[in-house]
């Protein structure tokens, strides 16, 4: 399969190609084997016009959650996978909440299997525990060895010794370990940060030492370690600072956040929109405005989409009875794009870095490059173009999309996985 | 003015007219029922269902009596906590009551934002009778109406609500009512009671009674929710009692002469207020039950298509 790719300009913020320069890319046999100004005598079994579009490196998710096996309604791998490339991400790491937990090798080697007749590669998180209950270690070297790209419980740990002995003994394979960092003892089944917000829409609410508390213990253990701790989903401004204190310091730390986090506040909760009641809880403005500059900065190495498929009937209950979590594969990066890059917030490349060598560098995979002789991963992305994801397009099975009727100004024009197109959007 | 509105789902979201409205057409409402004849036919046919999902004895005769004074048809469906977690969901419910042909649904419910599930999800009007910590909208009209009958206007008057802030729904429509009405709100009550961010509501934060009680015009004294209350939020109700407590002693050392005491009741007796301070005449603690009534049969009046001013000739 030879595929090429024309007109586009190319952000690779892990190489050396200058921004801006208009090129044909010609991708064979899965890689990319050339990048010319103009190819134009080349024969091809498919062309992209790529034309007043960026071609990116392809974006790495690093926490995505599917429902299969056990919640097959919720989100099944082949319609998450979908949902991806159209989000132009080409690797997912999915989170062990299914049903049963993914706590063995043979569920993580199960999952590998399924890789070719997805329409992206996913990378399996094994459980930390023996059904994530917080207790019971699972064979921790046997689920790196099936192929595990990182262990975690995809909730937090109380266990402060069992995070230890974690961070010690995965050294060996050099393994991350992912922490929802969170004293459930002091989020006292909060559904909203305590701010002014919180107050007038009556909504239970935890204050930020929530997750500052359990962050600083994270920071220290991987201090007291060596180990690599992952922070999933920072969502405050005391978060933030807590990270940046440890990055500081040299600790080896990873942080992640949301792309929801970055685009709205806690004001939308007076709609009791189910959609938005997202673990942890949205933040203030001045949470928000702290997210994107650690972001910007590099406190925060990857934005992620943290897709948590519902369905209907889950959702559509009482705010504070309905499960925590938002959809966004399809539409976290348009959206972030439309509100950091294309209001001038963040140059774009720094957004690019950061849904592609920051969580490739979380994981301890080769950083993505747009270069010849590299895996032909890539997306094609169309800044400017205005854009909406209607309920009956969208390929997840979700009904908790929170941007679901909102349009955006950027556009994914086409995914790329291992040189074939796995995702081009009607022109 | 006309009510266009088709839900009341709180006071936060409603204009100074709208609440202007409810109270002025409460007025006339208020003289029916103090007749001795006190059908009106004005809802003859139309269908209000009370779909309460907490306990309420009060708010829910309240609206009872409101809706059969207007000769509508009043069914009473309470949700127990057991059906719910039967998995009895809240929107099959919603439909059902439709299906009914309820015109208007009054809800009360453990969980805020549930009236606006339920207003998103049928197409019946939908009254907020309670919903978790977020608002009561008719008690809180019918505590402006009380204080409008005794006082004469709001505009101006200080007001100082006392007790369990942070759980406190009735605490939170009236801080809006008030507002919009034109009367500068103070809350007092335990530093472990008092919601976050109050002060950027314009709202003065006591924890000194005394200090909160002086120069009030009117005091809305809340009922401590002991079911609501989690041990440690406050040492003792001994002394609860000692600190917040309305006592005669207390209204005679620091509060004016003609303070109005409204309580939303049911109140614990010796705990936040003293007996004799409820038998006290400047407390309109039965008034407010009346008035209660009076109010309710305004809202839904309004709801039904009613035009304020066709009571009054």
């Amino acid at each position: 399969m030879r595929l090429l790719i024309k007109g586009g300009r190319i952000i690779d913020p892990a190489g050396e190609h200058a921004e801006g320069h208009r090129v044909d890319i010609l991708c064979d046999a899965g890689s990319i084997v050339r990048i010319e100004p103009e190819l134009n005598d080349v024969a091809a079994d498919a062309v992209v016009d790529a034309a007043g579009a960026w071609v990116l490196p392809g974006f790495i998710d690093l926490h995505a959650h599917v429902g299969e096996p056990g919640h097959e309604r919720r989100e099944r791998l082949d319609t998450l996978t979908q949902a991806a490339v159209r989000g132009g991400f080409t690797k997912v790491v999915v989170m062990p909440d299914t049903e049963p937990a993914r706590d063995t090798a043979d569920a993580v080697r199960a999952l590998r299997s399924r890789g070719s007749e997805l329409a992206c590669c996913v990378l399996p998180v094994g459980a930390l525990t023996r059904q994530r209950q917080g207790q019971e270690p699972t064979e921790w070297g046997e689920l790196v060895e099936a192929g595990a790209i990182a262990l975690g419980d995809g909730k937090p740990v109380a266990d402060s010794g069992l995070v230890r002995r974690a961070l010690i003994y995965l050294q060996r394979w050099g393994t991350p370990l992912f922490l929802d960092a969170m004293d459930l003892s002091l989020a006292g089944g909060a559904s909203a940060w305590e701010s002014v917000h919180a107050t007038i829409y009556g909504l239970r609410c935890m204050p930020a030492e929530a997750e500052a508390s359990a962050l600083v213990r994270e920071i220290l253990l991987a201090r007291l370690t060596g180990g690599r701790a992952h922070l999933q989903h920072v969502s405050t401004r005391q978060g933030v600072e807590w990270v940046r204190w440890a990055k500081e310091a040299d600790i080896p730390v990873t942080a992640e956040v949301s792309w929801l986090h970055l685009v709205e506040t806690d004001a939308v909760l007076g709609d009791y929109d189910t959609s938005y009641k997202v673990w942890p809880p949205l933040g203030t403005e001045a949470d928000r405005e702290a997210l994107i500059e650690g972001l910007a900065t590099g406190v925060i190495d990857a934005v992620v989409t943290d897709h948590t498929p519902f369905t209907t009937e889950e959702k559509l209950v009482e705010f504070d009875q309905a499960p925590f979590g938002a959809a966004g594969l399809e539409t976290a990066v348009p959206a972030l794009w439309t509100e950091l890059v294309e209001s001038g917030r963040m140059p774009a490349a720094t957004l690019v870095e950061r849904l592609t060598a920051g969580p490739a560098r979380v994981l301890g995979l080769p950083e993505p490059r747009v270069a010849v002789g590299e895996p032909a991963n890539l997306t094609i992305l169309q800044p400017g173009r205005p854009w909406t994801l209607e309920q009956d397009q969208q390929a997840s099975l979700a009904a908790n999309h929170p941007y679901i009727g909102r349009p955006v100004r950027a556009a994914i024009v086409a995914t790329v996985v291992d040189g074939t197109i796995r995702y081009e959007q009607e022109r | 003015m006309e009510f266009t509105r088709k839900d009341i789902l709180g006071l936060r979201d409603m204009s100074r007219e709208e609440i202007l409205a409810i109270l002025d057409t409460a007025k006339p409402c208020k003289q029916i029922f103090s007749r001795s004849v006190k059908k009106l036919p004005t809802m003859r046919g139309r269908v209000v269902v009370n779909l309460f999902y907490e306990p309420s004895t009060r708010t829910r005769a309240s609206f009872e009596m409101a809706g059969k004074w207007m000769s509508a048809d009043v069914l009473n469906f309470s949700v127990s906590t057991s059906s719910v977690t039967k998995g009895e969901s809240f929107t099959d419910t919603a439909l059902t009551m439709q299906a009914l042909g309820a015109d208007i649904i009054v809800i009360r419910h453990q969980s805020a934002g549930a009236p606006h599930l339920l207003a998103r999800t049928t197409q019946a009007r939908v009254i907020n009778a309670g919903d978790g910590i977020h608002e009561h909208p008719s008690q809180a009209l019918l505590d402006l109406f009380t204080i409008r009958e005794r006082k004469g206007t709001i505009e101006g008057l200080t007001v100082t609500i006392v007790g369990d802030i942070l759980h406190s729904r009735v605490a939170r429509s009236n801080i809006w009512g008030l507002q919009k009405l034109g009367a500068k709100v103070r809350v007092a009550g335990p530093a472990t009671l008092i919601p976050p961010g109050l002060d950027q509501l314009g709202v003065e934060v006591y924890t000194d009674l005394d200090a909160a009680l002086d120069g009030a015009d009117v005091v809305n004294v809340l009922r401590i929710q002991l079911e609501r209350q989690k041990p440690g939020l406050f040492p003792s109700l001994r002394e609860y009692q000692r600190l917040f407590g309305i006592t005669r002693e207390r209204l005679q050392r620091v509060a004016r002469p003609d303070v109005l005491i409204l309580h939303p009741g049911p109140a614990n007796l010796g705990v936040e207020i003293t007996p004799e301070v409820m038998e006290d005449p400047r407390c309109a603690v039965r008034e407010q039950v009346s008035n209660g009534v009076a109010v309710r049969m305004a809202m839904l009046y309004l709801l039904s298509g009613g035009q304020g001013d066709a009571l009054t000739h």
